[in-house]
């Protein structure tokens, strides 16, 4: 997949994945509240960040062609970061009914170069 | 095991697929141009593939507006406080479009304890099933919560 590079992340690209999904966690808006539960300021919601890999995969390989997604969320997604989302075949093989898959490493960086999502997908057309 | 977290019933509900619901998912997630028309004065396609994450919302359609560990949490059973996301993992058994009527159902499938330097986690397993019209299961997530117990 080519590399995709997104950002800087506002509170704007937040406020409408909240009303997409419906999660006002106040984490994700509340500056105030964010400060006096101890983090340095606002973060994004996870699904967040998954969701642009998710569309960019589609993107790339179509729609119609996503087997798995799995993901794990590493360290947060601060206003102002830059991310980097990218994702290399580990593996490429043929299923048993003759189907030709992949297997995806999938990784999101911010800026500062810190891994804020690992994460793997595998590829192909429905058996 | 604790019985009490196995006494929480599945729950099941419908999930429509709306258009204009895969349309805004798939704006808020920048992709560009999710109803992009293929060709000049061609329309708008009349259906979208779902965003893939946007399965992860359908408990906004059940009756509680709660995801499975919400309930958890609702019922003192597990302590939202000491609760972090684990893993998620979806995997598609066949494309979504807008326009269809899922039914999904919801429910704790794991529950695991390990032990570690800084105490006991718990691992709570979630799996969340979609099926079509027809019955067909279309859609798995597994969702993995972590609670520290000590």
């Amino acid at each position: 997949m080519p590399d995709r590079r997104v950002g800087p992340i506002t509170q704007e690209h937040l406020i409408r994945f909240a009303g997409a999904g419906g999660d006002f966690n106040r984490f994700h808006y509340d500056a105030e509240f964010v400060h006096s539960r101890g983090f340095k300021g606002i973060f994004a919601q996870g699904l967040f960040t998954a969701g642009i890999l998710g569309q960019t995969l589609t993107a790339w390989v179509g729609p119609d062609m996503l087997r798995k997604l799995k993901v794990r969320f590493a360290e947060p997604v601060w206003l102002g970061d830059e991310l980097e989302f990218s994702a290399v075949v580990a593996r490429a093989y043929t299923t048993t009914t003759g189907q030709a898959w992949a297997d995806l490493d999938c990784a999101v960086r911010s800026g500062d170069q810190r891994q804020v999502l690992m994460g793997s997908a595998t590829i192909g057309a429905v058996e | 095991m604790d019985e009490d977290l196995w006494g929480v019933p599945p729950v099941t509900f419908s999930f429509p697929v709306e258009w204009g619901k895969c349309r805004e998912f798939a704006l808020a997630l920048l992709d560009e141009d999710p109803a992009r028309p293929q060709a000049e004065n061609e329309p708008s396609p009349s259906v979208l593939p779902m965003p893939p994450i946007m399965a992860t919302c359908a408990f906004r359609y059940s009756p509680d507006n709660m995801p499975p560990s919400a309930r958890l949490v609702e019922r003192g059973l597990v302590d939202r406080a000491r609760m972090l996301q684990g893993g998620l993992e979806f995997e598609f058994h066949r494309p979504i479009r807008s326009g269809e009527q899922l039914t999904v159902t919801d429910r704790l499938d794991r529950v695991h304890d390990k032990e570690t330097s800084k105490g006991t986690l718990r691992f709570l397993e979630f799996e969340t099933a979609f099926r079509s019209a027809e019955g067909d299961q279309v859609c798995t997530i597994r969702t993995t919560n972590i609670e520290r117990r000590s």
